[in-house]
């Protein structure tokens, strides 16, 4: 298994489709066929528009606190809090990652905005933001076929700011890093900048569990993913 | 009401642009909101009159949709680029001081923030609803807000934030209003936050949503 692995990832590999977008927008209604045009070019141009980057770093010096909640990585402790103890409690190993769909989406994004075009710049920014939810699946999946070889399993994604696993936590995830990762920056404030960026932890082990639906161990009450589904 | 305005409120709710745009396929050649204004104006309808009885409620109800989750943020800018296709119209009465709005209104992301989509949205609905927007833009400090107060005393300020590490620069920046303007009326929103938060750092009004903080205003103005 690589210790280190990060990637560029070109927009045809995604696995992202017009499906998958459509929902978010309201679904195949009246007004579908608008955005529908945006989409149109969004998935012509994608190859220009987006820089895609994801990688992650494999640890395996982990410590689990049961009582404080708390997984310590080499020396760094993390109070991730119940939920994501709970889910990767039995990691042998855990994968940090980052992943990112570049810069040039958000600017496009508010670009239009600027000039008065909320909608293609709504329609672009919530692109971004499914650009790079994809690119990391790709990552997840190069992680895990890396790993079947040795009879190893994944959990899903673990962020910080999800699950009660606060957001300034950032600050310790990053200091994981090794150096070939600097293409996100973390801001004083934690902001990832590109702002199209994701962070977070995978356990790997034997006896992990990888869950299809997760949204039911998560506080979100605001989710744009979660009211779909109740929806759906 | 006049048929006429009826028909412009309903413009901007469905988000029938102008006679050309081919949305919403049930108006598809009829006048939109473009046209109507413009017929309103020329029937001697006030334009004050038109704001506040055709645009004003389409945005209204549009609004309301999407806060009772009943529309997607698309009706809601789709809507919104028929409420400026009509606002084209009545801008000149605005600059002439014919119209009055209702109060100016000074929005934006707290510093250290970057997040700008749903700062914009209040940002359009509240434009939507008859007030002056200022929109400070992204990472925004206390001095600009309060320097927006020293030249709009009355004004409104609505601060917007996505990440809780960034929510408590909200406190920072409402302390520093505070200290100036003790009674001055903040609007906070934004994904993480929580009345809880709004009372804990001592803003007026917590919304969850563009309709609330449209509600608030309108109450402020009451
Ligand atoms: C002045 O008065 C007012 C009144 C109302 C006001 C107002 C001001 N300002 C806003 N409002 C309100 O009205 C607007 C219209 O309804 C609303 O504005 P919003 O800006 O909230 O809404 C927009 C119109 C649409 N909403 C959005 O665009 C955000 C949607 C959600 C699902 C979301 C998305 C899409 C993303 N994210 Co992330 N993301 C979430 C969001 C959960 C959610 N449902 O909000 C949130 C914001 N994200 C969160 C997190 C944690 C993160 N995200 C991250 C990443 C991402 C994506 C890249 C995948 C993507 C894009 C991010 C972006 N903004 O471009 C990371 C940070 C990114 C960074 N750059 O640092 C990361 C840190 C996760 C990670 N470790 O990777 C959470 C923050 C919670 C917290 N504890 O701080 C979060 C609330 C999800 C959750 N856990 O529930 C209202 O809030």
């Amino acid at each position: 298994m690589k210790t280190i692995a990060v990637k560029e990832i070109s927009f045809e590999e995604l696995t992202l489709t017009r499906e998958d977008v459509i929902p978010l927008l309201g679904g195949e209604s009246d007004y579908a066929f608008l955005m529908h045009e945006y989409l149109d070019t969004l998935f012509e141009l994608g190859k220009q528009i987006f820089q895609i980057k994801g990688g992650y770093q494999v640890f395996d010096k982990l410590a689990f606190n049961q009582e404080r909640q708390e997984i310590t990585i080499g020396d760094i402790t993390f109070d991730v809090k119940k939920v994501v103890f709970n889910m990767l409690r039995r990691s042998s190993k855990i994968a940090v990652f980052v992943c990112t769909a570049g810069d040039q989406i958000h600017e496009l994004s508010r670009q239009y905005m600027a000039e008065g075009d909320m909608l293609k710049g709504y329609v672009y920014d919530l692109f971004g933001s499914l650009v790079v939810e994809s690119a990391m699946d790709l990552v997840q999946n190069s992680l895990k076929s890396d790993l079947n070889s040795e009879g190893l399993t994944l959990t899903n994604r673990y962020s910080p700011g999800y699950c009660g696993w606060t957001v300034d936590q950032q600050k310790n995830l990053f200091a994981l890093f090794h150096p070939e990762f600097d293409f996100v920056k973390l801001s004083d404030s934690c902001l990832m900048q590109p702002i199209k960026s994701v962070s977070g932890f995978i356990g790997i082990g034997h006896d992990v569990k990888y869950n299809d639906y997760t949204c039911h161990i998560c506080d979100s009450s605001n989710c744009l993913y979660k009211n779909l589904k109740k929806q759906g | 009401m006049n048929e006429l305005l009826e028909k412009l409120s309903l413009a901007v709710e469905s988000g029938k642009i102008n006679k050309l745009s081919p949305y919403p396929p049930a108006m598809r050649g009829l006048d939109g909101a473009d046209e109507l204004c413009q017929q309103a104006l020329e029937a001697g309808i006030k334009p004050e009159v038109i704001l506040n009885d055709a645009l004003i409620p389409g945005m209204g109800r549009i609004g309301k949709k999407f806060s009772d989750g009943k529309a997607f943020v698309p009706e809601m800018l789709i809507a919104a680029k028929a409420m400026s296709a009509a606002l084209k119209h009545i801008k000149p009465f605005f600059t002439s001081g014919e119209v009055k709005r209702k109060g100016v209104f000074v929005i934006g992301t707290v510093m250290g923030d970057l997040h700008d989509i749903g700062k914009n949205l209040v940002a359009m609905m509240i434009e939507g609803s008859g007030w002056e927007v200022i929109d400070l833009g992204v990472d925004v400090k206390p001095e600009k807000f309060l320097e927006a107060i020293n030249q709009h005393p009355d004004c409104v300020i609505g601060l917007s934030a996505l990440l809780t590490t960034t929510m408590v620069n909200m406190e920072t920046i409402v302390k520093q209003i505070r200290a100036q303007y003790p009674d001055h009326k903040i609007l906070v929103g934004g994904a993480p936050l929580s009345h809880d938060f709004c009372k804990k750092i001592g803003a007026t009004f917590y919304s969850s949503d563009p309709q609330g903080a449209v509600e608030f205003l309108e109450r402020s103005v009451a």
